[in-house]
């Protein structure tokens, strides 16, 4: 109980009845915590009264009595403190702050770990960006669907290089990595007929090579590939072709003119 | 100066279990809102193959801290990778195996350690013959060439076309060899364990149907070459 | 005069809750306030004075903030809140009531 008075400003001496009259207040009040800052004020409400007795020239023994007498019966005041400082309600509200910060520091910790928030971010973006536009061309076979649109064209090292992105559909789980096994693709544009290589950067050019196959979440269900084609001169349009016994599948990509 | 007038404790209450609602979603959504049993772990990962009423093979732990589960599903294996934290069971990976001919082993967590040491299960499934029983060489090994133990296990039919073979210690625990030491570290958990043998499989009237020899493999690979 | 005290009990809210309509104050403050503007009749027990505080706080009625003095001291002073001011106001009316029918009965004059 007389732990909250070791703080003690040096001209305040509380004297001894009103510790304890103080302590009988406490004694009423459950909820421990709040002892601290109920005899604070009170302490402080009766350091006021005795300063204005003082001043009307009371000496210091007789202003405290006074003081004190005014405060009324200690046992009444600490049962009606009681009754607001629930004990149920301040257990509850310490205990909400204690999670509270235990929480929100593994939360930050998770959020803002590698594996966090950055990753969530870049798995929605992929997600939300995945399909193909609504201009793509598509066919569809037993297992899949297969769109294709006409991707990005570029001067690389003295060669044109044209992408054509596809976008695959999977139906079936079991069937998935062994329906669209892009070597078996054959592929020409409106110059003619390309030749697949499995090395990059050939010397020869007009070669088509596949590229990119994302790490899509959610597994065989659709992922991303695409033919780069390595050419002379920028194509005005590309056909790609898969055998598939007597229904192969044709998907042609246009780039239109040059503006 | 403040400008908003101070709570009162019943309003700070509140605020602080917004609060704390607030960042266990946070968490939650962070991690992929993980499932809170294992069954609705099993059914997330059914559902990414569009499948349903697995059977459960075997329940076991991966390299770097992870777990697996092995599921049978209508003739395949399903192959579970998940996380076990406070927060759920948050799915890592799942794969569906249909082999000609594949076999997969694990300590079984599941059923509990007796005298200290998980059992250890070896299954083999796959295109086999429809038997009434099969029996498997079982060369237990330590890291890829040096042998530990050797065995005949009878296998015991955990699903249609697939067969389990229960392993246990063949060295005693007064046995102070390099084997029998290699041996308790197997079935303490250590991952150094490789598996090869021949699986026999016979029909109702006890006569051989088929011998398959299976090359040697890891514990968590599907296939050998 | 001294009043009888179960006088008393019903109205000390009222009081506090006009006393903090105005400007907000600290305990020992209200307390002077009250003597004076009541010229000395009312003069609780200063001690039952902050139960009534804290209630009004945990009712939302009026909200603590802490501010320190030139005496280094630091000092909880309660101020009104809206939700206060609103109830005081209901206060005043079911005062008004009370007193008109205790009046009407005491004096014998029969209500307007």
């Amino acid at each position: 109980m007389k732990s909250f008075f070791r703080k003690k400003k040096p001209e305040a001496v509380y004297c001894q009845d009103w510790r304890n009259w103080c302590e009988v207040v406490l004694r009423e009040v459950r909820f421990r915590p709040d002892h601290e800052a109920i005899a604070r004020e009170l302490m402080a409400h009766m350091e006021d009264g005795r300063a204005d007795l003082e001043r009307l020239g009371y000496d210091r023994t007789l202003a405290e009595q006074r003081t004190l007498r005014a405060m009324g019966d200690p046992a009444e005041v600490g049962r009606a403190l009681d009754q607001t400082h629930k004990p149920w309600l301040g257990w509850l509200w310490q205990a909400t702050r204690i999670l509270l910060l235990a929480l929100s520091l593994t939360a930050a910790m998770t959020l803002f770990a590698v594996t966090g928030l950055p990753e969530l971010v870049q798995r929605t973006r992929t997600e939300l960006l995945w399909e193909p536009p609504a201009s793509a061309v598509w066919a569809e076979t037993e297992h899949a669907v297969i769109y294709a649109a006409p991707g990005e064209v570029r001067e690389e090292n003295g060669h044109i290089t044209a992408d054509i992105d596809l976008w695959i559909k999977m139906r079936d789980p079991l069937a998935a990595g062994q329906e669209i096994q892009l070597w078996d693709l054959t592929c020409r544009d409106n110059w003619g007929t390309l030749e697949i290589r499995d090395w990059p950067n050939q010397p020869e050019s007009r070669y088509w090579q596949p590229f990119g196959l994302e790490d899509m979440p959610g597994g065989w269900q659709r992922f991303r590939q695409g033919l780069e084609l390595t050419l002379d001169q920028p194509p005005q349009w590309a056909e790609i072709t898969y055998p598939n016994g007597s229904a192969d599948w044709k998907l042609r990509v246009e780039w239109g003119e040059e503006p | 100066m403040m400008n908003l007038p101070r709570w009162n404790r019943t309003q700070k209450t509140i605020r602080n279990l917004l609060g704390m609602a607030l960042c266990l979603f946070l968490l939650l959504w962070s991690r992929g809102f993980p499932a809170r049993t294992l069954e609705g772990l099993v059914t997330r990962a059914e559902r990414q193959y569009l499948l349903d009423g697995s059977t459960l093979l075997l329940q076991t732990d991966s390299v770097g801290g992870g777990h697996e589960l092995y599921l049978w599903n209508q003739g395949s294996i399903l192959q579970v990778y998940y996380d076990h934290t406070w927060l759920g069971y948050e799915l890592d990976a799942v794969r569906l195996f249909d082999e000609e001919l594949g076999a997969f082993a694990g300590v079984d967590l599941a059923a509990g350690k007796q005298e200290g040491y998980y059992p250890i299960q070896l299954f083999v499934f796959g295109d086999l013959p429809d038997a009434a029983s099969a029996e498997m060489d079982i060369t237990l090994s330590y890291t890829s060439n040096q042998v530990v133990s050797t065995c005949t296990a009878r296998g015991a039919r955990a699903a249609e076309n697939c067969w389990r073979f229960d392993l246990t210690r063949q060295h005693g625990d007064a046995d102070t060899s390099q084997q029998a030491r290699w041996e308790r570290e197997i079935f303490a958990g250590s991952q150094k364990d490789r598996y090869s043998g021949t699986l026999r499989l016979y029909g109702e009237n006890g006569a051989l149907l088929e011998t398959r020899d299976i090359g040697q493999f890891q514990r968590t690979t599907m296939r050998w070459e | 005069m001294k009043i009888d005290k179960s006088l008393m009990t019903g109205s000390t809210t009222l009081m506090v809750l006009s006393l903090l309509s105005r400007k907000e104050m600290y305990g020992y403050q209200m307390i002077t306030e009250l003597a004076r503007r009541s010229d000395h009749t009312f003069e609780l027990k200063e001690g039952t004075l902050y139960p009534i505080l804290h209630t009004l706080e945990a009712d939302g009625l009026v909200t603590v903030r802490e501010k320190e003095a030139e005496t280094g001291r630091v000092r909880k002073y309660y101020r009104i809140t809206r939700k206060g001011l609103k109830v005081l106001e209901e206060k005043k009316v079911e005062w008004n009531t009370f007193t008109e029918k205790v009046n009407a009965v005491v004096c014998g004059t029969s209500p307007a």
